[in-house]
């Protein structure tokens, strides 16, 4: 798993976030940073570890917890949650900012630029990833999908073949089958 | 010769006799390149006698049609505000007749705060407005079904913390200087709206636009299937304008997504951000056509995205 963000407040749910992730998890959780809390949390709500889309509602019932513990905290600071979920065949990836746009009125020189940003998220898709005439590309059959390349940002001077994964989105690539389909999922 | 361009049709005469100066013509003969996808792009095209044909590279590959430009419409206009790089390849399908405007001569003619080169930031972000109009039609055609309107606009006055310190932060303001950013704040309303409020909706006559100082919103196209999540709006961005660039009503709704503090500009201040004697009008053009064309690019990306994924 891969996170790309900041959850503000992190130390102050951690607690009751980690009531929710069964113990024989939680024991194996060697540090205490926000991302290996977000981990634990999905992983322990994860119902069938072989199905994608129970992965999707696992993000989705920790996205909602997050939210609730965050408002029982008082807790209401943009914190991003890209998050990137791969068992090696399917990757289902997150895009999502837990209260975009708010930032701390205190003192304008503490405001970050994450905080008024929402991190984003890309995807390329194709036959194949490769050097192509002096530049890193998709190249083959543009209908295919067996290449699937996701990352924060493009990695290609040229992004037409990048298309970005909308905000509160999850992108799934299920590659159980030959030629991997690719969905998205609206989160609330 | 005058300039005969739809873009350039209608204004006053002593524009003309400055964009003459800026506007280079160029004639390229039918089947010769224009630029290449992929080229740093510098200038827009705008085509007076012709038509043009755009091609995207494949990845496999060859080319596909995206597009044919025909005359009186313009090619790369994004290239004026900011860098680019040519989204697709260009070659004459006939004979042409073109005037080409660089980036660099409208920002010299911005930094002397030319009257004409406000004219030109207002009929850009008029031909950017209704592209983003177009590509929102494409993303969610049919049917409108407008419930949202039953959703009460409820804007109140003011705002819990002191906004204008915190407006010099938003990438909106990034060329404003102090005195510019105070003279928007004085034409315009500090207002907040709690999560769940519609701020502008679908249908509705535009009586204003909305700067995000703080929170964030989400937009909506009503469709026959519910409620369609077209775009995300958080810190510094603009909304409301396409509406009353185009003079028409609301083609979305805006609800409040986490608690947001917006400067509200009516339609008067918007027309007082029209005269050249003074110098946010032209900040706030620069800033309304670069916030548009950023629009553009996202709207046009999430069209293909949606295609993509079917």
């Amino acid at each position: 798993m891969a996170h790309n963000g900041d959850l503000a407040g992190h130390r102050r749910i951690r607690h009751e976030l980690l009531a929710h992730v069964p113990a024989a998890l939680r024991e194996q959780i060697a540090g205490n940073t926000d991302s290996e809390t977000i981990y634990a949390l999905v992983m322990g709500l994860l119902e069938d570890p072989e199905e994608p889309t129970a992965l999707v509602a696992a993000i989705a019932r920790a996205v909602v917890i997050l939210r609730e513990l965050r408002a029982k905290h008082g807790i209401a600071e943009s914190s991003s949650l890209n998050l990137f979920f791969s068992d090696g065949r399917s990757i289902v990836a997150l895009r999502y900012t837990l209260d975009f746009g708010c930032y701390d009125t205190s003192n304008p020189a503490d405001v970050h630029e994450a905080n008024l940003r929402y991190l984003s998220l890309w995807y390329t898709v194709g036959e194949r990833y490769g050097l192509v005439d002096g530049e890193w590309q998709m190249s083959g059959d543009p209908a295919a999908t067996d290449a699937v390349l996701l990352a924060s940002e493009p990695l290609t001077r040229d992004i037409t073949g990048w298309i970005e994964v909308p905000e509160y989105t999850v992108l799934v690539v299920d590659g159980r089958s030959a030629s991997p389909r690719i969905h998205s999922v609206d989160l609330d | 010769v005058p300039l005969v361009h739809p873009f350039f049709v209608d204004l006053p005469g002593d524009h003309h006799r400055v964009l003459e100066r800026v506007v280079r013509r160029q004639r390229v003969a039918a089947g010769d390149p224009l630029f290449e996808q992929g080229d740093p792009a510098d200038s827009a095209l705008f085509v007076e006698r012709g038509s043009v044909e755009l091609r995207v590279r494949l990845p496999g590959g060859g080319s596909s049609p995206l597009a044919v430009i025909e005359a009186g419409d313009v090619l790369g206009e994004l290239a004026l505000i900011d860098r680019h790089r040519r989204s697709a390849s260009a070659r004459a399908a006939t004979d042409l007749e073109l005037l080409v405007m660089h980036r660099d001569d409208l920002r010299a003619l911005c930094a002397h705060y030319h009257p004409a080169s406000l004219s030109l930031l207002r009929r850009l972000a008029e031909l950017v407005a209704r592209r983003i109009d177009q590509v929102n039609d494409d993303r969610a055609p049919g049917e409108r079904a407008p419930g949202a309107a039953s959703i009460p606009a409820t804007l109140r006055d003011g705002a819990d913390f002191d906004v204008r310190r915190f407006l010099p932060a938003l990438s909106l303001f990034r060329r404003f200087t102090a005195a510019d950013i105070d003279a928007l704040v004085a034409l315009g309303r500090i207002v907040s709206a709690s999560a769940g409020d519609a701020v502008v909706r679908y249908g509705e006559p535009a009586a204003g636009c909305f700067i995000v100082a703080r929170g964030a919103l989400q937009a909506f196209v009503p469709t026959s299937e519910g409620p369609r999540r077209v775009g995300v709006l958080g810190p510094g961005a603009l909304f409301g304008e396409v509406s009353l660039l185009l003079d028409r009503s609301r083609s979305a709704t805006c609800i409040v997504r986490e608690r947001a503090t917006l400067l509200e500009l009516s339609a008067a201040s918007l027309e007082q951000l029209r005269d050249p004697s003074q110098h946010v009008s032209f900040r706030f053009h620069e800033a309304l056509v670069r916030n548009l064309m950023s629009r553009l690019t996202l709207a046009t990306r999430a069209l293909t995205g949606e295609r993509r994924l079917g």
